[in-house]
């Protein structure tokens, strides 16, 4: 029966004309009531039959097309995909940081680092300590042959060993006629090394602590070497005070022109050059004290 | 079959490739794996109970995956993203469990 037909025969009955609210309310409330008598019906324990709801079948569900049952697939490889790349690279990474350790973990850690700080600081200041007092030393070992250098300079100047020059004198003696005693020249050396004479050559010799003058049967003798007239010294000094020492009044250079009749010639120099060498001696009973 | 063809291709990718994860990503990445192992886990019962739909695990995957790093991310913003974190990985670890142990019935019949 359809349902136009009933509408039609409805309206046939009905004597008076309504709206279209009024004809859906009173279809809705036909609805119902249907419901509710067919309701009752199923719901009748008479029957001692529970209703039957019949479950869906599988052509209930609509047919997917091959282009989207492959999207799928493709969809769930992908995000199987994803799942094995994110598992790999958290493996990676939760390795090598210090994100996954625990705050006991972490303390631990942090007091071992610092333990290893502290030894390494003290063993830093150790070495440190130690490398002050080698440096000291070596400072000390260079200060101590820099003073061995200038002394040996000065013994060397002292003993003849080196040659030397400066500001001092060349003295010149001749003897006419009257021999000079060796003594006279002597002296003549010991005032020059009052007025301070660093160094004295006489007639090429160095003339040093051990030197000596002295006559001998074949004449005068300076170290052993035969020296004769014109007597030549040169004396590295306070030039000054070396020519006033030779030429005070009654000193050593009036003695011997008065005395010997000699000619002294006392020629103050800005630069004498003492290069005669002492022969160095071996020392047979002095010996240096350790 | 494609799940664990994927899952291997992926494997070997992350092993080939060696990438840098991102510092923001950094938290969120450990969650998000054990999500989706959950979903994959899910998806290898459901496919034993005979009612796996790919369209549904893509779905429960993509939805497992945001809702973990969506947890934790909220916990970050309220100061207790490692105890969120914890839960997270708590419940995740039980649903785990339970589908092992539902897969296992199917396999072994008890």
């Amino acid at each position: 029966m359809s349902t136009e037909k009933r509408h039609a025969t409805e309206h046939a009955e009905r004597k008076h004309h309504s709206t279209a609210g009024e004809i859906l309310n009173t279809d809705i409330s036909k609805l119902f009531k249907r419901q509710r008598q067919k309701d009752s019906v199923n719901d009748s324990l008479d029957t001692s039959t529970f209703p039957v709801v019949h479950k869906k079948t599988d052509s209930a569900k609509p047919e997917r097309s091959l282009g989207t049952r492959i999207a799928t697939s493709c969809l769930v490889v992908l995000l199987c995909m994803l799942l094995g790349f994110g598992y790999v690279t958290q493996l990676r990474s939760a390795s090598d940081n210090y994100e996954s350790l625990s705050e006991d973990e972490l303390v631990r850690l942090l007091d071992e680092t610092n333990t290893q700080v502290d030894r390494l600081e003290e063993q830093r200041t150790l070495l440190s300590s130690q490398v002050t007092s080698i440096t000291n030393s070596t400072d000390k070992q260079r200060e101590l042959n820099e003073v061995a250098k200038k002394n040996a300079t000065t013994s060397g100047i002292l003993a003849g060993r080196l040659a030397c020059q400066g500001q001092g004198v060349t003295i010149t003696v001749s003897q006419t006629g009257m021999p000079i005693e060796a003594a006279r020249l002597f002296t003549l050396v010991e005032e020059l090394r009052n007025a301070g004479a660093e160094a004295i050559a006489f007639n090429g010799v160095r003339i040093v602590a051990s030197s000596y003058i002295v006559d001998t049967d074949s004449g005068m003798q300076v170290d052993g070497v035969l020296v004769s007239s014109p007597y030549e010294f040169k004396a590295i000094g306070d030039s000054n005070a070396l020519s006033n020492a030779i030429q005070i009044s009654g000193g050593i250079g009036s003695q011997l022109r008065v005395r010997y009749n000699a000619n002294v010639i006392v020629r103050t120099q800005s630069n004498v050059v003492i290069d005669e060498l002492a022969s160095t001696r071996n020392y047979q009973y002095a010996k240096i004290v350790e | 079959m494609t799940a664990v063809i994927g899952l291997i291709v992926g494997v070997v990718v992350g092993i080939f490739i060696k990438p840098d994860i991102p510092i923001w990503l950094q938290p969120y990445l450990p969650i998000m794996v054990v999500a989706a192992l959950d979903a994959l886990l899910g998806a290898a019962r459901s496919y034993f109970e005979r009612t796996f739909n790919d369209r549904v695990f893509v779905i429960s995957f993509l939805s497992n995956v945001i809702t973990a790093a969506l947890l934790v991310l909220l916990g970050d913003q309220l100061g207790v993203g490692s105890q969120l974190t914890t839960a997270v990985i708590v419940v995740l670890g039980i649903r785990i469990f339970s589908n092992v142990s539902a897969i296992r019935r199917f396999i072994f019949r008890g």
